[in-house]
């Protein structure tokens, strides 16, 4: 009779600690880990100007400069080749991070002025288009050409505007 | 809540990082408007006066202004010359005389008998050779040579005709 009461009461006592062990087990943790990376912010200069060069005043038409520096005409505006003048296609430096491609945003037509009628430049064209890709280095440059609207009698002079040729690259 | 509150600041950072990836730059534009080229004639390709002789021949008017002849043809005294032009346009500019193709016909006012005016030469010289305007005009001049027939063929008279010369910027 002792023998069984024993047996029972150790069984019982095993039975309540092996209940408490899984308990225990419901609640986990773990690490993950996180990064955030600073990147080179893309920035852009400008290292040459939009040059159309010298156009003979009379017939109007167009004169387009293309992103290799070369220069055409439509409408029979002449173009002088002993003296062209200098003929530059706009060109920029853009940098930031390595193989990062960017998007480039011409601006809107507008007007050059001087001695005569304002004369509209539009239709601009860029190379690389219509994204750009950077090099290893971070770096590219881009060109830019636009076409050049010439009045008829167009009054002789230097036409010019300081503020409208703007670009803008962003990353994409 | 103190997860939520760490995603916002998240995504606040991102907007952030975001309006700074877009860079503008300005660059100037020029065109430069030169004059159109032009010519005025300041005077006329005048052979002079003559007298054919018995059998014509011809004569010769230089751009420097030196007259010869040959054959029967005899000079009077009078005023000859070559053709004088002023051509301006823009300063430092170049340009191209081309002379005319053909020979100029000359026409009797009164009895359609004509002479006719060829081997044209100008001083500058024509062709590809550039001229330039260094101060913006430049003077040309235009010497020629007149055929000229027996008196039965060219009667006395004057006779006139035109002819035509380009310049053209190059």
């Amino acid at each position: 009779m002792k023998r069984k009461l024993t047996f029972l009461v150790a069984g019982f006592l095993f039975m309540v600690s092996a209940v408490q062990q899984v308990n225990g087990q419901t609640e986990v943790s773990d690490a993950a880990s996180t990064s955030a990376t600073i990147i080179t912010p893309i920035a852009i200069s400008k290292t040459v100007d939009l040059n159309f060069g010298n156009i003979v005043a009379g017939i109007a038409g167009t004169v387009t400069v293309g992103t290799d520096d070369s220069r055409s005409s439509t409408g029979g505006v002449t173009l002088p080749t002993a003296t062209p003048g200098t003929i530059t296609a706009a060109q920029f430096d853009v940098t930031g991070l390595a193989n990062a491609t960017y998007s480039i945003t011409t601006p809107a037509p507008f007007n050059v002025t001087g001695t005569g009628d304002p004369m509209e430049v539009s239709t601009f064209v860029t190379d690389p288009t219509p994204t750009g890709t950077l090099d290893g280095s971070g770096a590219q440059t881009v060109k830019v050409g636009a076409t050049l609207a010439v009045g008829a009698n167009q009054t002789a002079g230097t036409y010019t505007n300081a503020d409208a040729l703007v670009i803008t690259v962003a990353y994409n | 809540m103190f997860r939520n509150l760490i995603c916002s600041f998240f995504l606040l950072f991102l907007i952030q990082s975001q309006a700074s990836s877009q860079q503008s730059v300005t660059a100037q534009i020029f065109a430069e408007i030169i004059d159109a080229l032009a010519a005025n004639e300041d005077e006329a390709l005048n052979f002079g006066r003559f007298t054919p002789g018995n059998s014509g021949g011809a004569i010769t008017v230089t751009p420097q202004g030196l007259r010869t002849v040959e054959g029967t043809v005899v000079l009077a005294g009078g005023v000859y010359s070559p053709g004088h032009f002023l051509v301006s346009g823009a300063p430092g500019a170049s340009f191209t005389i081309r002379l005319p193709d053909d020979p100029a016909v000359l026409v009797h006012w009164q009895t359609g008998k004509t002479m006719q005016v060829e081997e044209w030469i100008s001083d500058p010289p024509s062709g590809g050779d550039a001229v330039t305007l260094p101060d913006g005009s430049r003077s040309v001049s235009i010497g020629a040579t007149i055929i000229v027939g027996p008196l039965d063929e060219n009667p006395v008279g004057l006779y006139a005709g035109t002819y035509v010369l380009t310049f053209a910027y190059n």
